[in-house]
């Protein structure tokens, strides 16, 4: 059976929001899941057995030049919430793997410099989402980082106004509870920690009128997504992939929390709320909107799993050179390290031509350059 | 040669390479002219004699290799090509008047060609991809001959070898300069439509008309195409690249593609590694892109055609920019061969392409993408229907061009 080495996060196995990915594989791959928690030896003995297997690297594309230059063929799947804001040498640097995005701004920037990729667009398919539930003036909040924008006592504070009550589910990422929040339970607030069941947790969203989206930005928003499919009104930032899915007003509303301004957060919620009093069916279209999609999302699972087939089909690829294989491996340590400086490394590596297709030449006229910079800045 | 036929010569200063479409079409119009009776020659430069190709005999190899890009391209010799670079260079040199060392070599072969062939007014020469030494030359020898004497003199400019140098600019008005003040004996074509128009709206005394490729009677469309019926939809893109030939987006269009259709394979002829833009890690790249299969840059003819019946669809991502003016021999290889084109618009073959339905266009990669899905949800026979009536298109199209200027 053709084999798929997938490596993510220990949260995303944790989880299990690398399920739905892994279930995907293990159609037509057999597939071994490791955590970044491993050593980078034990990723180096792995790579030398499996050698003709298909990389998948889940949010950990870091491994990606490494892996490239060790001639392993490899899929990267990179997250807007992990790498949004990563530079462009970040991105370049992927062109020999075979990039899928589920953010529609990340899958631009690729496109932007130059590295084609393939947008996904994921629609889920929840069971419940058939059945009727009474909702109730209900805001679920999933609160998972009490330290940005969507901090609990904010979020209280601004939705206060026009909901019956607010249920959190304290349920942080990480689940490092370093501060904790949890809340005593009263008429307002309800709480909770974790469900062992899936469904309870599913009703619990169903049952709820409002939905908070609990990250500023998202890689793929599952969690919104899966409130969508269930007639849930979502509130989420203005940022990735939230703005891909919510048509502002239409099936959702989009926020700008970020920004941290009350006045203007008031604001749109006000204006929000005053939409849904109109009796605009919010929660009806998001549900519609989620349920027309699932047919792409099925489509495009299809496609991902004929690429990797052509992919795990093909011969096995060379090596890139010796120089380049211990680029990635500094790489790879560096990013463990500090990814700060990860950045400006893979920077300075792709400007002088590893793991880039440029050839440095040496041109007289880049001496009269900088002489001529140099005139000019001195003229300043 | 028989006294009593009436000669054609078939002239190409350009054709310095034992592959490529100089030679071929300088086999092409010799065919041609002699299935209309006429006895006829190919002269070709001295230094295709070296090489093995079919029908040696019939040609003549006297012609000196002027075109210094064209040499570099057909030798992987490191020195010769440097050796060519600086002789060339200091050739250039307008040492004599007005003319430079290369100009005086193209009118001393041309001066020959007259001389050892006895050119006589029922004579005509055919120069079947118009070269700027080589038209120059031509041009200016005719003023030494009496007007009674001259012979016929056939141009077709293919839009490519009409400047001798990359930064020599504006070289054609030199030769339309030189036709317009000679026009009598001459006939002008363009390969193209969009060039034809250009070059009849430049010269006044002429009417210049889009000649395309003689047409081979012995290939017909459906001999070759029926025969490949594979598993996996192939796109081919054949002919030696080169970056104006948008070898360079060959990896992001083959990506693309296999995100789109996981299935199509592509088999992408290589860049000859002696070219200016070959890119060592690029190729590299892309010979491990899962969908391509990279092939040599210079092939024999056979395995070239096994390519053509492998083939379902060729495509031509050539550069508008490069190729606003010009033709492409792929094309009118695809019609022989049955094979339909996708091809990016603005080149100058574009509206043949559409006079003949012989492929589709696409602007953007997306575009390109959607056509694709469009030309593989077609049945086959419909395209091989299609591709039939664009190959009587091209023929006829072919015919009344060359008859046109021939007659």
């Amino acid at each position: 059976m053709k084999h798929i080495v997938l490596i993510c996060h220990k949260d995303h196995f944790i989880s299990g929001s690398v399920n739905f990915i892994k279930k995907l594989f293990e159609k037509e791959f057999q597939v071994d899941v490791l955590t970044d928690h491993v050593s980078v030896n034990q990723i180096k003995s792995l790579v030398n057995v499996h050698d003709s297997s298909v990389f998948v690297l889940w949010q950990m594309e870091y491994l990606a030049p490494w892996l490239v230059s060790k001639g392993l063929k490899v899929v990267v799947f990179p997250m807007y919430d992990g790498c949004g804001t990563a530079p462009n040498s970040y991105f370049k640097v992927l062109d020999r793997t075979y990039l899928f995005n589920f953010s529609k701004r990340l899958h631009k920037k690729c496109i932007g410099v130059g590295v084609t990729s393939y947008q996904l667009n994921y629609y889920p398919e929840i069971k419940q989402s058939n059945k009727i539930f009474e909702k109730k003036e209900k805001l679920f909040y999933w609160l998972r980082r009490p330290d940005s924008s969507l901090a609990e006592p904010i979020i209280t504070k601004l939705f206060a106004p026009y909901i019956e009550n607010i249920h959190i589910h304290d349920r942080q990422d990480a689940y490092d509870i370093k501060n904790d929040v949890f809340q005593v339970e009263d008429d307002f607030i309800s709480t909770s920690i974790w469900f062992d069941e899936k469904e309870k947790l599913e009703t619990l969203i169903a049952t709820s009128k409002y939905y908070l989206a609990p990250r500023e930005s998202e890689g793929i928003g599952m969690a919104f997504l899966e409130a969508m499919s269930l007639g849930c009104i979502v509130f989420a930032n203005k940022n990735s992939t939230h703005d891909q899915y919510i048509y502002h007003g239409y099936n959702g509303f989009l926020i700008d929390f970020e920004s941290q301004d009350i006045a203007l957060i008031k604001a749109q919620l006000k204006e929000a709320f005053d939409i849904i009093k109109s009796g605009k069916q919010i929660g009806e279209n998001a549900k519609n909107f989620i349920n027309k999609g699932v047919p792409i999302w099925n489509e495009q699972s299809k496609r991902i799993l004929e690429t990797l087939n052509t992919i795990s089909d093909a011969k096995k690829l060379k090596r890139l050179s010796k120089k380049e294989q211990l680029a990635g491996f500094i790489l790879v340590k560096l990013y463990r390290k500090h990814y700060r400086l990860y950045f400006i490394i893979i920077k300075i590596f792709y400007t002088c031509g590893l793991f880039s297709d440029k050839v440095l030449k040496f041109k007289f006229n880049i001496i009269y350059r900088i002489i001529f910079k140099l005139l000019k800045t001195l003229k300043r | 040669m028989n006294k009593n036929k009436q000669r054609s010569f078939i002239v190409d200063f350009g054709c310095c390479l034992p592959y490529g479409h100089n030679l071929q079409s300088v086999s092409l119009y010799k065919r041609k002219e002699e299935d209309r009776g006429r006895l006829s020659k190919s002269i070709v430069c001295k230094r295709v004699k070296s090489f093995d190709i079919d029908n040696k005999d019939d040609f003549y190899f006297s012609l000196p290799t002027l075109h210094k890009g064209l040499i570099i391209e057909g030798t992987e010799n490191v020195f010769l090509r440097l050796y060519v670079k600086i002789i060339r260079t200091l050739l250039l040199f307008p040492f004599v008047g007005k003319n430079n060392l290369l100009d005086l070599k193209a009118s001393k072969s041309i001066k020959k060609v007259f001389k050892i062939h006895n050119l006589k007014r029922e004579d005509i020469l055919i120069f079947p991809s118009a070269d700027y030494y080589g038209t120059k030359a031509l041009l200016k020898n005719l003023k030494n001959i009496k007007f009674e004497d001259r012979p016929r003199i056939h141009l077709r400019f293919i839009g490519s070898l009409e400047s001798p140098h990359s930064f020599y600019k504006n070289n054609l008005f030199e030769l339309i300069d030189l036709i317009n003040k000679n026009y009598e004996t001459l006939t002008v074509s363009a390969e193209v439509p969009i060039y034809a128009n250009y070059l009849d709206s430049i010269i006044p005394d002429l009417k210049v008309i889009a000649e395309p490729y003689p047409v081979e009677v012995s290939k017909n469309t459906k001999n070759n195409r029926t025969i490949a019926k594979q598993e996996s939809f192939v796109i081919l893109l054949p002919g030696s690249n080169r970056a104006d030939k948008g070898y360079f987006d060959i990896f992001n269009i083959a990506k693309e593609i296999l995100f789109q259709f996981p299935s199509v394979k592509l088999v992408v002829q290589d860049m000859k590694k002696q070219n200016e833009f070959f890119n060592k890690k690029y190729r590299k790249k892309l010979s491990q892109l899962v969908n391509i299969e990279l092939v040599e840059a210079v092939l024999p003819r056979k395995k070239i055609e096994e390519l053509y019946k492998n083939a379902n669809l060729i495509l031509l991502p050539y550069y508008p920019d490069v190729y606003h003016f010009r033709g492409s021999g792929i094309h009118y290889e695809a019609l022989q061969n049955g094979i339909p084109v996708l091809a990016r618009k603005g080149s100058g073959f574009i509206e043949e392409i559409n006079n003949w339905s012989s492929g589709w266009t696409y602007e953007t990669k997306q575009d390109l993408l959607f056509r694709l899905k469009e030309i593989m949800e077609m049945d086959s026979e419909v395209i091989d229907q299609k591709m039939e009536n664009s190959f009587k298109k091209f023929k006829k199209s072919s015919d009344e061009a060359y008859r046109f200027n021939m007659s």
